[in-house]
């Protein structure tokens, strides 16, 4: 049975417009005109347990919201969604129990309290048993390090501290599956190595289920075996990575350095460019392998130095998002 | 019984850290026990002078003043406790600040109000116990078993009518997706119409008051009863009852409003 | 000075976009106004006179003064406050025109939105319940009207002054407030200072509050003869003079401040 079911969800939200000028100004004293707005507009899938599967798109595309309406905070326009079987929007305590919500934005602590009471307030809300705690605060301090920071307000952490306790604090009461709404937001490199630690950890020893919205491909690359890309409120990739660069991508670059200029052809490599010495062949990986190539050319003219360049999932994403590959 | 133990534990630790959180800011708090009885303190005497000139104000001397006031600002004082949380929801609602609590397994309006009380609220406090111990003092109130009953009832009941208004009010923030800066209006209309006398205004006022919006029961009309005036509704006994039940029906009418409103939640945009 | 039309004008526009704002806040000043006016009627009661006031002069009084409290708009100390405390004063310092004339346009701005959404819908409530507050005589009124621009200049000053303290490291909500309710009780607005005891008027007129409101609504219901109320105005006058040095001196090491340590 799949963790989390997703039908045909919609959100729409009306927006209330703001009339523009002085005279635009007086008439919103008396009305105001409305207008519907739709963020997701038809999104299913279904993620099993154990996965981490990376939801991606745009900004504006819908990411925040379709985890808002997983995590009970929204409730849809129409369609359905299962988590753990159970409908977040006829029985929401329920499914909050196993859940765990980090958004990166918004941290969920308590602004004013220590980090430590955040997470002793937290225990009771959740009702979490003492040795359950006590084993995941141990767990938390290894993996995170909370020991330097769990006497200090919350308001006083800097970002990466904050995000290391909003991650503990949201896996507290053990939940099996975990939203994670751009961790990565705004941190440096050694604050996102350590979150990404951490969600490999949690992953591979609590099998814990984790969707991760980001705009960080390196995120995507580290940690996703699967990723959902959405644009306008839809889904429009959903697979492995590997397939989906197979996919959109299929094509390596050989670049080539001569010592003179040179023009060798071959029919299954297409130059992309060729500038003095160097010369840049496209090929597609099922028609011809690399070694192959590069000795073609080599028995034509003198190579000085190769490099290969795979398509970059930079590229890939933003093809994908395009909705049209360059070919 | 499980669940209500669970529910009390986390509400006694709230109160407990918000009463810490406030100790992080202790200019602020200094600050406010400095200006809110000032406030309190200044403005009434400011009607002394008045009320002495001329005697009694609606029939009411300065003493019995005193006591009606001391009973309205002590409700004030224990709302601001309670309640003060409701005077900014718009702002909260609009900008997402309740996701955090659908994402928590207990019931939204317990962790609205319980997970956020206001220790601040003593400095509005100070000065309502002051008042009301003066105007006590000076009517010679006495604490028998029944005007203790009554007094309490009164004051629990006037607490839960103002609760009950800024909650209710506060909710529309969920349909209109504005704010409502409306919390400064209803105090003040909740203090003029326990400050004197309702009796001072004309009839078509004291009917609006006491039949259309409550504002009256809050303290004018148990304080009546306590001092033995006429008013609009002359009651041989029971007044405090009757503010008691009011408070409580309201404050149940603005939890379900509340409740719906929350159901139609939108976060914050995207 | 176009630019700071163009600021006023913006400041209508914000003001207007919080309608629902707009319209409690006119119907609060309205109810306040109407309970203040019958605690007079009440307190009167079969009393013909007090102080040589009468109810309805005494009404008259209540009525002019909230009025002007609509149109004494200070979100200079907001503004200011504001600034210190999320440190853009620094960078606002920098604009090619004066902080403190930007201030007073978007507070112009403020009093002509609040005399059409406040002052004129109030006027009407008051003619309703209370009859038409008039004044004394023509010439007070024209007397009055130049206390009231007087008085203005002095609440500004005064509040912009005020304002400046919030270079000072502390928390100002409660400062402010107290400020507020002192202006507030001490300036006449609520209560004419006659009724208080000797002593604590006699202090009072040693402070700048009293120009504020008492003294152009004394003028207003005839308190003074015309000519004692010249003398009126040439105090007010002074006071002002004096408050507007005070405030340029503590512009000047404001200005300091945030230029040697940006805030």
């Amino acid at each position: 049975m799949p963790v989390i079911e997703v039908n045909h969800l919609k959100k729409q939200f009306k927006s209330v417009r703001k009339q523009k000028g002085l005279k635009g100004a007086v008439k919103g004293l008396f009305r105001s005109e409305k207008k519907i707005v739709t963020a997701v507009d038809d999104i299913s899938f279904s993620i099993e347990r154990g996965e981490i599967v990376g939801y991606i798109g745009p900004n504006g595309a819908g990411k925040s919201t379709t985890v808002k309406m997983m995590s009970g905070i929204l409730r849809p326009t129409s369609g359905e969604i299962l988590v753990n079987g159970i409908s977040p929007v006829k029985d929401r305590k329920a499914v909050v129990k196993h859940l765990g919500v980090v958004f990166g934005q918004r941290t969920q602590l308590y602004w004013d309290l220590r980090l430590g009471e955040s997470f002793e307030l937290l225990k009771r809300i959740y009702d979490v048993p003492d040795e359950v705690y006590k084993e995941n605060m141990s767990m938390m301090n290894e993996i995170l390090d909370l020991k330097s920071i769990i006497d200090t307000p919350v308001r006083q952490l800097s970002l990466g501290q904050r995000m290391r306790g909003d991650l503990a604090a949201a896996m507290l009461h053990s939940p099996d599956v975990l939203f994670l709404d751009e961790p990565t937001i705004g941190l440096d490199v050694d604050a996102k190595h350590a979150i990404r630690r951490f969600i490999k950890e949690i992953n591979e020893t609590r099998k814990t289920t984790i969707i991760l919205t980001t705009h960080d491909l390196g995120d995507i690359q580290e940690l996703c075996r699967r990723i959902i890309i959405i644009n306008k409120g839809v889904v429009i990739e959903d697979g492995s990575l590997d397939e989906l660069i197979d996919r959109i991508a299929p094509y390596r670059e050989l670049v080539i350095d001569f010592y003179t200029e040179q023009h060798i052809e071959h029919p299954n490599a297409k130059i992309v460019s060729s500038e003095g010495s160097r010369t840049v062949y496209r090929f597609m990986k099922d028609e011809i392998s690399a070694a192959a190539l590069i000795e073609y050319i080599g028995g034509k003219a003198k190579i000085k130095d190769i490099h290969l360049e795979e398509a970059s999932i930079d590229d890939i994403i933003r093809i994908a998002y395009g909705g049209s590959s360059e070919e | 019984m499980k669940k209500f133990k669970h529910y009390m534990s986390v509400a006694a630790l709230s109160f407990r850290l918000s009463m810490q959180s406030c100790m992080e800011y202790p200019a602020a708090f200094i600050g406010w026990l400095i200006s809110n009885p000032i406030q309190f303190l200044v403005g009434f005497a400011t009607i002394k002078f008045v009320v002495e000139e001329f005697e009694t104000l609606a029939d009411w001397n300065f003493r019995e003043l005193a006591f009606l006031y001391g009973m309205s600002v002590l409700t004030h004082g224990l709302s601001v406790i309670f309640f003060t949380k409701t005077w900014y929801m718009g702002w909260d609602i609009i900008h997402g600040e309740l996701d955090r609590m659908r994402l928590r397994p207990m019931n939204t309006l317990f962790q609205f109000l319980a997970g956020d009380l206001n220790f601040f609220g003593i400095t509005d406090l100070i000065p309502g116990l002051i008042l009301f111990i003066y105007g006590c003092v000076s009517v010679d109130f006495r604490w028998t078993f029944s005007n203790t009953l009554c007094m309490i009832c009164a004051l629990i009941g006037g607490t839960l009518i103002r609760g009950a208004i800024y909650l209710a009010f506060g909710s529309t923030t969920f349909w209109t997706k504005s704010p409502l800066h409306i919390s400064g209006f209803f105090q003040e209309l909740f203090n003029r119409t326990n400050m004197y006398p309702l009796s001072m205004y004309p009839r078509a006022v004291q009917f609006v008051f006491t039949f259309i919006m409550p504002m009256s029961w809050v303290a004018f009309y148990p304080a009546s009863e306590f001092m033995g005036k006429e008013s609009m509704i002359t009651l041989p006994y029971g007044m405090s009852f009757i503010t008691l039940g009011l408070g409580i029906v309201l404050f149940a009418i603005a939890c379900k409003i509340f409740s719906a409103g929350f159901g139609q939640y939108e976060s914050a945009g995207s | 000075m176009k630019a700071y039309i163009y600021v006023a004008k913006m400041r209508i526009q914000t003001m207007m976009a919080y309608r629902v704002d707009a319209w409690t806040f006119m119907i609060m000043q309205c109810l306040l106004m109407a309970a203040v006016g019958f605690f007079w009627r009440a307190v009167y009661g079969g009393a013909e006179t007090a102080h040589g006031v009468s109810g309805d002069m005494m009404i008259t009084y209540t009525v002019v003064s909230m009025l002007m409290s609509s149109l004494y708009y200070m979100g200079v100390e907001d503004r200011i406050a504001d600034a210190v405390k999320s440190g853009s004063i620094a960078t606002d310092m920098i604009k090619p025109i004066n902080l403190f004339s930007l201030y007073f346009a978007e507070d112009i701005g403020n009093i002509i939105f609040n005399l059409f959404f406040n002052t004129i819908p109030m006027f009407i409530v008051a003619v309703i319940i209370f009859g038409l507050p008039v004044p004394a005589s023509a010439e007070h009124f024209w007397l009055f009207l130049a206390s009231f621009i007087l008085g203005y200049g002095i609440n500004w000053t005064f509040s912009a002054t005020f304002a400046l303290m919030a270079f000072t490291a502390i928390d100002l909500g409660p400062v402010f407030s107290i400020k507020y309710h002192f202006v507030n009780m001490l300036s006449g607005a609520m209560i004419p200072l006659w009724f208080f005891p000797e002593w604590l008027r006699t202090a009072l007129y040693c402070l700048p509050f009293v120009y504020m409101f008492q003294e152009p609504l004394s003028i207003y219901i005839g308190k003074y003869s015309p000519a004692e109320c010249l003398g009126k105005l040439g105090i007010q006058a002074a006071w002002l003079v004096g408050l507007l040095v005070i405030f340029m001196f503590a512009q000047k090491r404001a200005t300091r401040r945030v230029l040697v340590q940006g805030g």
